[in-house]
């Protein structure tokens, strides 16, 4: 297919921090839906749209995230040309913004030859098919392409987001922090195509331009200068900055009008690591209900409104309700969860109960006993 | 290169005849097994997990399927820079093509391969039977005994004796006596099929068979009791594991219920059977769904009821529906109220809503059986035991 782009994808620039989930790994590979990583998305995204020269850029606590991905084979990013690149930080500066991590990262720029950039974040959960927005891009001309999607806003329901005037034609003419905007808005989903050149030329006149962010410095400031252009995302669209949005976010997935169109858009999947578990063992005592269980469980109590991700067991007369149970989590007997988020291979023995509240789950850290 | 120890020739060609439907389009070891699996995924993790890395896969029967399944081996770590998985068909010779004859002229139109890879030793696997084995143990016994050739062997029910080939042995596993398929059995010591040979004695006995035209070129009916008359040193080496041949509907239907009970453990971490698989989500169980003592795997959608029964991958079954001992292959779709017991449904069928399979006759022996791709009307009725190989 195309080699028109290269992606950048940010591990976790702005650490958003997401609980004691987030203390052992960046966000990118916080665990989602099941079975998937949150990187899994825009990974999947990038390949299904023939973008196979990506470049991943970490912050820190990166790897869990290395881990992961490995050689990039589960998203078709094994590749003699190109394929999937870590950029970890430069050792004697930790960069604090997307702006900065693009500077240090730009000799994997200007060692492209593809024409277009898509940056996206490592937390857009989402099926997107960049390749259409790239079309999009090239036949407005544009220097930048923004993906926004349409969303009713109050206050302080979307933070460090940026919203966009568009006009008929797409273009962008004014872009504003969306921290105080209300109603229907446009609102930026944090994945960007930009020209190779152009971008690269920003990056180099950065002292000159007095750039020192991407937001700020280049979107806002630039919507007069640069030809700015909005490009609708219309299916599911989340981000995770927080323990309460994480938990909002993958309940939604037990929404299957919201799930398919996340999963399967038009043939196009999402990839993860492949981990040869066996299938997921229902008992004779289970009853599950309204629940994604995962392959390698082994169910023997009851399941309802829960997510139980790769091998976690759930006892005899354990009950588990709107909880999510990352891998390898074991439940005892008689043990009862409710709101509960546990990490990686937390062990939570017979007749415990634990209870949280959908805003403020109760999160359960990786290798804890109860 | 360096050489291998060993090398696997792995028989993958059998047409599998008293599968019926199931195998009309694809070779016996392609047929989906175990919610999540391909009768092939065994011996291939097997081969993984022994550290066995250059398998030769023998191909004959309606190998497209398998061929694309197998592809450059990458799900059961087999694609290797030196040996890894090499699919054998047979090939157009300078005298004409040939279809293998059996089981050893298989091998022995294949020894350009053994040849090209030069290991001291040659094990040769059937593609067809659900068991987890670790073959380094087995290389082990046979390098100590100095054996010419180690058959694995498991000790069956004496009523299924006749359908394998029976050995005797002495104390210390030295055999005695091969005979295949015997009218009147003298042990149930009975091969599993999976044999070490050292190579050059394999190649000198293959070439000596292919001279006889009274052979019938088999592994069981000649090679062995060939040896044997020659009196070429044969071990036992006994396997106390699970082990089933799946060659018929009713033990295919049986191992895939060994599952449910854990006579069969696939959970194990240290040895974990591998397969190629879609990427597809977790498998969603909705608020009316119910599933007990069942497997299900990712893709799957439960809306109604699923009980003692394993579901492979992106089946969905809707709302009313009751599933119960049955086996639903890959992609099938369930429809609203219909109901199925005692039944093998084979990929990407339809079954209508209020469609009906099995009545009061189903049990194991009297299983119905749905052909891939078939679409079932709405409110059908498919006796027990039926073989439905067209839209009905």
């Amino acid at each position: 297919m195309n080699n028109k782009a290269l992606g950048v994808i940010f591990g976790n620039i702005t650490e958003k921090q997401v609980g004691v989930l987030t203390t052992g790994r960046t966000l990118a590979s916080l665990p989602f839906g099941g079975r998937y990583r949150l990187i899994d998305f825009t990974l999947s995204n990038m390949s299904n749209s023939g973008i196979s020269n990506v470049g991943v850029i970490t912050r820190t606590n990166y790897q869990s995230l290395m881990q992961h991905v490995g050689s990039g084979k589960s998203w078709d990013l094994s590749r003699k040309n190109g394929g999937l690149r870590i950029l970890p930080p430069n050792i004697d500066k930790v960069y604090n913004t997307r702006w900065e991590a693009l500077k240090y990262s730009a000799s994997f720029l200007r060692n492209a030859d593809e024409r277009y950039v898509v940056l996206a974040d490592g937390d857009c959960v989402c099926n997107f098919d960049f390749s259409r927005a790239l079309d999009f891009h090239e036949n407005r001309l544009a220097d930048i392409t923004v993906i926004y999607r349409k969303k009713d806003l109050h206050e302080g329901n979307e933070k460090n987001k940026l919203c966009f005037t568009v006009d008929e034609d797409g273009r962008v003419i004014e872009a504003a922090v969306s921290d105080k905007a209300k109603g229907m808005q446009n609102v930026g989903t944090n994945m960007y195509i930009f020209g190779r050149e152009f971008l690269l030329a920003l990056i180099d006149g950065s002292e000159e331009y007095n750039i020192n962010n991407l937001e700020r410095d280049v979107i806002i400031r630039g919507t007069k200068e640069n030809r700015i252009y909005g490009y609708e995302h219309d299916g599911y669209f989340a981000s995770i900055d927080s323990v309460a949005n994480y938990y909002r976010h993958s309940m939604e997935l037990l929404d299957r009008n919201k799930s398919a169109i996340l999963f399967d858009n038009n043939g196009a999947n999402i990839y993860t690591k492949v981990r040869d578990s066996a299938p997921c063992r229902f008992a004779a005592s289970s009853a599950v209900s309204n629940s994604i269980i995962a392959d390698g469980c082994v169910i023997k109590g009851r399941v309802e409104n829960s997510i139980l991700f790769r091998g976690v067991k759930v006892a005899e007369d354990a009950v588990v309700k709107d909880s999510i149970l990352f891998q390898d989590t074991e439940v005892g007997e008689g043990t009862f969860l409710n709101c509960v988020i546990t990490d990686k291979n937390v062990h939570i023995l017979e007749s415990r109960m634990l209870s949280g509240h959908p805003t403020n789950p109760y999160v359960i850290s990786k290798n804890s006993v109860i | 290169m360096k050489k291998k120890t060993c090398v696997a020739m792995l028989l993958a060609g059998g047409q599998g005849t008293r599968l019926y439907t199931l195998t009309s389009k694809v070779a016996k070891p392609a047929v989906s097994f175990g919610s999540k699996y391909r009768i092939i995924d065994f011996t291939l993790s097997n081969c993984s997990n022994s550290g066995i890395t250059t398998v030769g896969v023998l191909t004959q029967y309606q190998p497209l399927i398998l061929n694309e399944y197998i592809g450059g081996g990458e799900p059961w770590d087999l694609d290797r820079a030196n040996g890894g998985v090499h699919l054998l068909p047979p090939y157009q010779a300078k005298k004409g093509g040939e279809w293998y004859k059996g089981t050893a002229n298989a091998i022995y139109q294949n020894m350009h391969f053994l040849d090209k890879y030069d290991s001291e030793h040659v094990l040769i696997l059937s593609g067809d039977h659900i068991y987890k084995m670790d073959y380094s143990a087995m290389l082990r016994e046979h390098i100590r005994t100095k054996a010419d050739c180690t058959i694995a062997v498991i000790d069956v029910p004496p009523e299924d004796a006749p359908r394998f080939g029976i050995m005797d042995y002495s104390e210390d596993k030295l055999i005695t006596s091969f005979e295949e398929k015997p009218a009147h059995p003298k042990s149930n010591h009975a091969s599993m099929g999976v044999y070490i040979f050292k190579k050059e004695v394999l190649i000198n006995e293959l070439i000596e068979d292919e001279k006889d035209e009274l052979s019938s070129n088999d592994f069981g009916k000649n090679i062995i009791p060939t040896m044997l008359k020659k009196e070429y040193r044969l071990f036992a080496y006994e396997f106390g594991g699970y082990w089933k041949d799946v060659g018929t509907v009713t033990s295919l239907w049986e191992a895939n219920m060994d599952l449910l009970d854990s006579r069969f453990d696939l959970g194990d971490p240290s040895f974990k059977i591998y397969s190629r698989n879609e990427a597809l989500p977790p498998c969603f169980v909705g608020a009316e769904g119910e599933v007990v003592n069942s497997l299900v795997t990712s893709g799957c959608e439960i809306y109604g009821t699923v009980i003692n029964s394993v579901l492979s991958e992106k089946v969905t079954v809707a709302k009313g529906a009751v599933i119960e001992n049955s086996v639903i292959m890959r992609g099938t779709i369930i429809g609203e109220n219909a109901s199925l017991n005692y039944a093998i449904v084979d990929e990407d069928v339809t079954i209508g809503d209020g469609a009906v399979i099995g009545d009061e006759n189903s049990d194991k022996n009297n299983i119905a059986l749905i052909g891939r791709g078939v679409e079932i009307k709405s409110g059908e009725n498919i006796a027990a035991g039926r073989i439905v190989e067209e839209d009905v």
